[in-house]
């Protein structure tokens, strides 16, 4: 067995391939495979998700998009996720330039409160709010939704906030005041635009958070329906080809808000 | 929006002329029983300081002595505990620093990463409401000034520490302060940029006319540039003078050590005669000008004696200089234009600096006769 491994590791040496390579490239099949199976399917003639493939077709996708309830689904989504990101890209900016910027008394815990949610089961959030917004008789709503994914999405903008706030030189606000900016001006002309690359790529991870999230949407969720409680809804009635379009849609959707956010932020300086 | 000190014309004619001569020269800065602690340190003993117009003024002392606190009381950017701070005639104490005449040159970089270097040094003038054109013209002259001329477009990432320190200087002249801060602007550059932009700082002080207040640590810069230098020890001003005042006539032993000085020990003064002092050193007889104020006769003084106040002979084996000190060479140091020796007599070790020229250097072991000229010996209260 050992002599096995070694004249396979040789081998592998001998084409600029080490073990490490392997292994990495193991893991990435694991982690995507599933996903490569999923947008397979979605292009499947027929509906059985079964292997061989017999066609390929865009039937389902064409299902999709003459489905209301998905389209629905989708501009719900879109809208929750639009209004989530543009709070928490407000409050999370005051927040993160608070805590990291001025000593004040029980700024601790105020970073702890906003970061606990992170900490928490989204169940436990989900019940929690459906208990409170019962208590103060808010009917759920979009509404509802749009509160409990700013509670659950503000942790991951005040964090990726904060690391680049670590690195913003206070140096340069002095500067400015000393070339006899005002804390408005100071604000405006250096803090926000140094900081803006950063705000707007945690921005769309918060879209990205928003845009699939669950567990505290099936909680607070009224009437309207978003694309994942679509998706739910249609799963467990039975195995609906459909979804496998859905969700190839919303992986793509995804990748397109992680290579603009990284092309964002590769050209911009840091 | 107060008014920060007119802007003025353009950079040629800075507006700050010299004063005429037979004029009293105008006060440019004058800090009055200025005192700063940090929690329980304090950083800033009542201070008082006067900086004329025009003035280059070093302030000079060993990390932590208080001398960039002081720049930076100067500059509103911290806050005095007590006293007041005053810019020509008026008190800005109360003043935050972006209501001050007043501009500072960071020690490090500090430029803005988001602006090109002709924005960075247009951020002062474009805060003002102060036409488009008028701002190019200033950001060129100021560009020109620097000598980096062209150089408006690039991004400031692209600079060399060098240039960048230029470009921060032209940002803070470009904002027409009365009085230019620079916190030890040079001291993370190589040598010969730091020798380099030292003679243009200087030289741009000349053509300007301005007011300079500069902070370091590096004794021969202050010396080369300064018109006067101001030693701080321990939030404290040790002496301020001259160059050469302070260099010829340290007033107290940290001045003198931190000027490059290390032959200082205590003395017995012995007598007072004819403007001499006779001394009593342990096992040294020495004369020295008379200080004044006069110290009696028996009292304690400390004595200075320049390294370059020695003259140093090599001694022949088995042969005794009288009168002379006698010692031997324990290290040496050639750094071109002078030699540095250290020479071993029982009980002492004295410093000594001669000019290479073209003489032999010594070589370590080598017993030396050593004198020094009397008139040069400095004679201070004791520290």
């Amino acid at each position: 067995m050992r002599t096995v491994l070694r004249r396979l590791r040789r081998r592998l040496r001998r084409r600029g391939i080490g073990l490490l390579h392997v292994y990495v490239g193991l893991l990435l099949l694991f982690l995507f495979l599933p996903l490569a199976v999923l947008v397979l399917f979605s292009f499947s003639a027929s509906g059985q998700l079964r292997f061989p493939i017999t066609g390929l077709a865009l039937r389902w996708y064409q299902e999709v998009f003459s489905s209301s309830a998905v389209i629905d689904g989708i501009l719900a989504s879109l809208g929750v996720a639009a209004v989530t990101g543009a709070v928490v890209a407000t409050v999370g900016t005051l927040a993160a330039v608070a805590v990291n910027r001025y000593r004040f008394r029980g700024s601790a815990v105020v970073a702890g409160m906003i970061l606990a949610p992170a900490a928490l089961p989204g169940l436990v959030i989900g019940i929690a709010l459906l208990n409170f917004f019962g208590d103060i008789h808010l009917t759920l709503s979009l509404l509802t939704v749009m509160i409990g994914h700013v509670i659950y999405t503000l942790p991951y903008f005040y964090l990726v906030l904060s690391a680049r706030l670590r690195r913003f030189d206070p140096m340069l606000e002095e500067v400015a005041t000393d070339m006899g900016a005002g804390p408005l001006q100071r604000f405006r002309r250096v803090t926000a635009p140094l900081i803006a690359p950063a705000i707007v790529a945690s921005a769309f991870v918060v879209l990205a958070l928003s845009w699939d999230e669950f567990q505290i949407t099936f909680f607070t969720i009224g009437d309207q329906s978003t694309l994942p409680l679509v998706i739910w809804s249609r799963a467990r009635l039975s195995i609906d080809p459909s979804v496998n379009a859905i969700g190839t849609l919303m992986v793509a959707g995804s990748l397109l808000v992680v290579i603009f956010t990284r092309r964002f932020i590769a050209e911009s300086y840091s | 929006m107060t008014e920060t000190g007119a802007p003025m014309a353009g950079l040629s004619s800075s507006g700050v002329a010299m004063p005429a001569a037979g004029t009293e020269q105008r006060v440019a800065v004058r800090l009055a029983a200025v005192t700063k602690r940090f929690s329980t340190q304090i950083a800033l003993h009542p201070l008082d300081l006067t900086v004329s117009e025009g003035e280059f003024v070093t302030l000079l002392g060993p990390s932590g002595c208080g001398k960039t606190t002081l720049l930076r009381i100067i500059a509103g950017l911290e806050w005095p505990d007590d006293g007041t701070v005053s810019i020509f005639g008026t008190d800005v104490t109360d003043r935050p620093a972006n209501k001050r005449p007043v501009n500072l040159v960071f020690q490090r970089v500090t430029l803005f990463p988001h602006l090109t270097v002709a924005e960075n040094i247009a951020f002062g003038p474009s805060l003002r409401r102060m036409k488009k054109r008028q701002v190019s013209e200033k950001v060129l002259a100021a560009l020109e000034l620097v000598r980096m001329p062209g150089f408006g477009d690039r991004r400031v990432t692209e600079l060399s520490g060098g240039q960048a320190q230029r470009v921060a200087l032209a940002r803070a002249i470009a904002n027409d302060p009365k009085v230019l801060l620079l916190d030890e602007p040079l001291s993370a550059l190589d040598l010969e940029i730091r020798r380099q932009l030292q003679a243009e700082l200087k030289d741009i002080h000349r053509r300007l006319g301005l007011t300079f207040v500069y902070v370091t640590h590096d004794q021969e810069e202050a010396m080369s540039m300064s018109d006067r230098v101001v030693v701080m020890s321990d939030g404290r001003i040790e002496q301020a003078g001259s160059p050469v005042e302070i260099y010829r006539h340290p007033r107290s032993p940290f001045v003198a050590r931190f000027l490059g000085m290390s032959n200082v020990f205590e003395a017995t003064v012995v007598a007072v005669a004819d403007g001499w002092l006779e001394l009593d050193g342990g096992s040294l007889a020495l004369r020295a000008p008379a200080p004044a104020p006069l110290p009696a006769a028996g009292g304690r003084v400390t004595v200075v004696i320049r390294p370059d106040s020695f003259d140093v002979a090599p001694l022949k084996a088995g042969e005794n200089a009288a009168g002379d000190v006698v010692g031997e060479v324990s290290d040496v140091r050639f750094i071109g234009s002078l030699v540095h020796y250290l020479v071993t007599v029982p009980g002492r070790k004295w410093q000594v600096s001669t000019r290479a020229g073209s003489a032999d250097v010594l070589a370590e072991g080598t017993r030396v006769s050593l004198s020094w000229r009397d008139e040069e010996v400095i004679v201070m209260k004791p520290g």
